[in-house]
């Protein structure tokens, strides 16, 4: 169990480049999350760390070695394949023992090695089980098997949940959390879904065209997202432009429908104000510092609801509430909206919302 | 739709299927009947002998012939699975750039009809001095058998997860390890699928023989041809039901290898990686 | 300092393993496919004096070569279509049965095709012989006379030749069926399609593509054909390829083998490019009713198998 740095590393595929230049430290015992749209090199970066492709600059570190010419077999590492990559032609037993048998490790030491890590992940009694009569989700802890029981500095795992229904996913991604908790391995997770990053990850980078967009816990992306591509791309958000004016009290912005109290640290000018659907309160028509909305539509989920309403000026506003609180709202209300200062996050004006 | 018309349907189904197998297997069925017959002129009423398997025994030129002509496929099996494999192999790991040149000469050697392919290969042989030789003939055996070889190889090289490979290698296997451990266990049934029918195909292919054998010197198919132009001939059926039995054999095992490809084949799980995209 | 060095020796290890892994295989290639083409060429126009054209004057002044070569052409597409029309009912109905079943018949259907088919054409002789099983049936039918036959007639070798393709067009025609499930045709019908509008819109279209692959694997094999009709055909049944393996192995006239296997193979290519076309706008065609509008077709090949 290592810590992993990466420094300056770019990937090139003949003209194109993947990675560009991108620095990251995961530090030991954590994991983290490399999170992005699809096309931007999240998957390439985490090859570059196994060794399937070779970076044309930059260095990788795990712990103090640098295995940036290493052989992938060389480096210590596990790694959980998005297609799981079993050994069809082997068993159960096989396929976990498979790392083990490399190293040279005895039967008899193997033997009890591959079963403390089936019971870990809860596949005792699987053991003689061909790998193609396992479910999705027994498949994928196989794979997770696999790679731990061979104890690497540094565990893998590219898009491992991508196959999973969404209810087993939910369970696995709960097993996969324990299970890091109880190894305390360090750990790299590549995924595009945004929940299961800030659900695992104790940080996150976000990458977007090859390079890093932001790093941060899950707490401090998903509440202080760098930009709104970032904002947007990690969760729903809302996006107003706004001009903020600083006058004797709390600096202040007008918006269609009213005046919005902003936080301390705003500066004059022109901004774009970010503030997730879920932070942003229902109040009744003209209540002290709401904006006047008329609601358009309620969708309701289940445990959500969301009600999609609109400014004077018909700037749409998305707010999310829970579903048992819906009821009381029909479409073509007046209402009032409330967003607390502390819940805003503003850009300077020319960041690209759209990006991406 | 009505489970009458249904039934209807599977009936006219079976109907089709089975005249279809009667009309291919009828020639067949007359000539394994035939060859139980006493009559040496194939004439009823039937009376069973097994005679003319024990005459078969008895002729050395059949036996010669047939055992050549096993020799010959033996070894064409032999070198197309090695030299197919390897060439699999190159197409999908190193080169796959060549693959549209490699497969377009491979299905030049299928798609020249082998009478042209044969007279070609005899004036190759004849300029470079070698001439009609069994060497000669086990080369040109051998090209018309390499295209199956190389295609059902490669089929099944290009239905294996690249990640198996790369998930040998992470958990310490070295690049030969991996190969010996993880692809060779998994592409040798095609390997061998693909050598059952380069035996196959050398085994009957009379033209190549045709051309290429040294005059007097007979392969099965060479000596069936001398044999077949002068009429009917008892022994010919008993060579013929036990000709039909070793291809009945070998089609069996070649499905259980190739054709119960699927199971063995497809990525155990999960969606393909998309590479390159991401 | 030692760069040049090392890229020396990788080049070197590169090009030892592609010479290993590839070397066999496109030497073979090149000596026995390539060149043997070349050589042909070369020959065609050699006399025993030196160069010369007369060999293909022979060709272009002969009252009989030529119309030959029509005659084996036709040949090739009636047996090639008779063989389609055959294999297109046993083909459906083997793509419809069960998924367990269905190795088994296809297993069944190859037998004849990879049973040597010099004892094909000896069964089928033996079968259609004066006086043999199948003559006798219809004269105690009362349908022929037992005594009489069309063996050593042409029509012994379009029998033949027919027979021996079957299997080869059974298997691609259900492949072909295979790709085709029942949802599509239960969805054409749930959109008002008629029986015969399934077939021509959607069971046709789909077709298409590998009965050309068919037409080819049955068409190339029929025109350079010779042995079928040497042996059942009879006087009267000489084909093209009876008169090129002729030259080889009675006149002994390279010139004129190397005339006339160029000349089949132009007109095998001819009929093969004609097929890519025919498909790739039939392809055009299919897609363009589909989107209102001309697309271009994919990359295809007529023998993919």
């Amino acid at each position: 169990m290592s810590r992993l740095s990466i420094a300056g590393v770019s990937v090139r595929y003949g003209a194109v480049t993947v990675i560009d230049g991108v620095d990251l430290t995961v530090p030991e015992g954590t994991m983290h999350a490399l999170l992005g749209p699809s096309g931007s090199g999240k998957t390439t970066l985490l090859r570059a760390v196994a060794g399937f492709v070779r970076p044309a600059a930059g260095r990788i570190r795990i712990g103090e070695r640098d295995v940036t010419e290493l052989d992938p077999a060389r480096r210590g590492i596990g790694v959980v394949f998005q297609s799981y990559a079993l050994f069809p032609h082997l068993d159960v037993v096989g396929n976990v023992g498979f790392g083990l048998e490399m190293q040279g490790v005895g039967r008899d030491e193997r033997n009890r090695r591959v079963r403390d890590v089936l019971a870990l992940v809860g596949l005792t009694g699987f053991e003689d089980r061909a790998v193609d009569r396992l479910s999705g989700g027994q498949q994928q802890r196989v794979a997770l098997a696999r790679a731990l029981v061979i104890e690497p500095e540094l565990l893998l795992l590219d898009e491992p949940m991508s196959a999973l229904d969404r209810k087993i996913r939910a369970d696995v991604q709960q097993e996969l959390k324990r299970i890091h908790e109880r190894t305390g391995v360090t750990a790299v997770i590549v995924t595009h879904d945004q929940e299961e990053a800030l659900f695992l990850a104790d940080t996150i980078t976000i990458l977007d065209e090859g390079r890093v967009r932001q790093v941060g816990a899950p707490r401090e992306v998903y509440d202080h997202p760098g930009d709104p591509f970032i904002a947007s791309f990690l969760g729903r958000t809302n996006v107003l432009d706004v001009e903020v004016e600083v006058g004797p009290g709390a600096p202040s912005a007008r918006v269609a429908g009213g005046s919005l109290e902003l936080p301390r640290s705003a500066r004059p000018g022109r901004w774009r104000l970010s503030v997730r659907p879920e932070r942003i309160a229902v109040r009744g028509r003209g209540a002290a510092g709401t904006l006047a909305a008329v609601i358009r539509h309620i969708d309701f989920a289940g445990p959500l609801a969301t009600l999609t309403c609109e400014l004077e000026d018909g700037t749409p506003v998305t707010v999310s509430m829970w579903g048992w609180q819906s009821p009381e709202y029909r479409p073509g209300m007046d209402i009032g909206l409330e967003i607390a200062p502390d819940s805003m996050t503003l850009y300077p004006e020319g960041d690209d919302a759209a990006h991406g | 739709m009505s489970a009458v018309t249904s039934q209807g349907r599977v009936l006219v189904r079976r109907t089709t299927i089975v005249l279809t197998l009667g009309l291919l297997f009828l020639p067949l069925a007359v000539i394994v009947l035939l060859s139980f017959n006493a009559s040496r002129y194939g004439t009823l009423p039937f009376e069973f002998t097994l005679r003319w398997y024990t005459e078969l025994f008895g002729r050395g030129d059949l036996f010669v012939a047939t055992r050549r002509s096993i020799l010959l496929s033996t070894g064409t099996a032999l070198a197309s699975a090695l030299i197919g494999t390897s060439v699999s192999v190159w197409l999908v790991r190193h080169r796959p750039r060549a693959l549209p040149v490699v497969s377009a000469g491979l299905l030049s050697a299928v798609t020249i009809p082998w009478l042209i392919l044969g007279i070609g290969m005899l004036t190759v042989f004849q300029t470079l001095g070698i001439g009609r030789s069994t060497s000669a003939v086990f080369l040109g055996s051998l090209v018309t058998s390499l295209p199956y070889q190389v295609f059902i190889v490669l089929a099944r090289l290009r239905a294996l997860d690249p990640s198996l490979e790369e998930a040998a290698r992470s958990l310490g296997a070295s690049a030969l390890r991996a190969q010996a451990r993880v692809v060779v266990p998994l592409i040798s049934s095609a390997v061998l699928g693909g050598a059952l029918m380069a035996f196959t195909i050398t085994f009957n292919n009379f033209v190549i023989q045709y051309f290429l054998m040294p005059f007097g010197v007979r392969t099965l198919p060479l000596e069936i041809y001398t044999l077949v132009r002068t009429g009917y001939k008892p022994d010919i059926n008993a060579l013929s039901t036990l000709v039909l039995l070793a291809t009945v054999v070998l089609i069996v095992a070649l499905q259980r290898l190739v054709g119960g490809v699927q199971r063995t084949v497809r990525p155990v799980a999960g969606p393909r990686p998309d590479r390159g995209r991401d | 300092m030692t760069g040049p060095a090392i890229a020396t020796r990788a080049s070197a290890r590169t090009f030892l393993r592609d010479a290993v892994l590839a070397g066999p295989v496109v030497v073979l290639l090149a000596v026995l496919v390539a060149v043997p083409l070349g050589l042909l060429a070369f020959r065609s126009l050699i006399g025993v004096e030196g160069p010369t054209l007369a060999g293909w004057d022979r060709l272009a002044d002969s009252p009989i070569l030529l119309p030959l070569l029509g005659k084996s052409l036709r040949l090739a597409t009636v047996v090639t279509v008779a063989t389609c029309i055959l294999a297109w009912p046993a083909g459906w109905a083997i793509s419809r049965t069960a998924s367990r079943h269905r190795p088994v018949l296809l297993g069944l259907v190859v037998v004849p095709y990879l049973t040597s088919y010099l004892l094909l054409i000896y069964a089928v002789l033996v079968l259609i012989a004066p006086g043999g099983p199948m003559m006798s049936a219809l004269g105690a039918l009362g349908l022929a006379d037992a005594r009489s036959s069309f063996l050593y007639t042409p029509r012994a070798t379009t029998v033949m030749l027919v027979y021996e393709h079957l299997p080869i067009m059974i298997i691609v025609l259900a492949a072909a069926s295979e790709r085709i499930p029942d949802r599509l045709l239960e969805a054409a019908r749930s959109l008002g399609a008629g029986r015969l509008a399934v077939l021509r819109r959607v069971v046709l279209p789909l077709t298409v593509p590998s009965l050309a692959a068919g037409f080819a694997l049955v068409f190339v094999p029929v025109a350079g054909s010779f042995v079928e009709a040497q042996i059942l055909g009879g006087p009267d049944g000489l084909l093209f390829g009876n008169v090129i393996a002729d030259q080889v192995t009675r006149v002994n006239d390279p010139m004129m083998a190397a005339v006339l296997s160029l000349t089949l193979l132009t007109a095998v290519l001819i009929v093969l490019g004609l097929l890519q076309a025919l498909r790739r706008s039939v392809g055009t065609f299919v897609r363009a009713r589909r989107h209102g509008g001309p697309v271009r077709s994919g990359r295809t090949r007529v023998l993919a198998g």
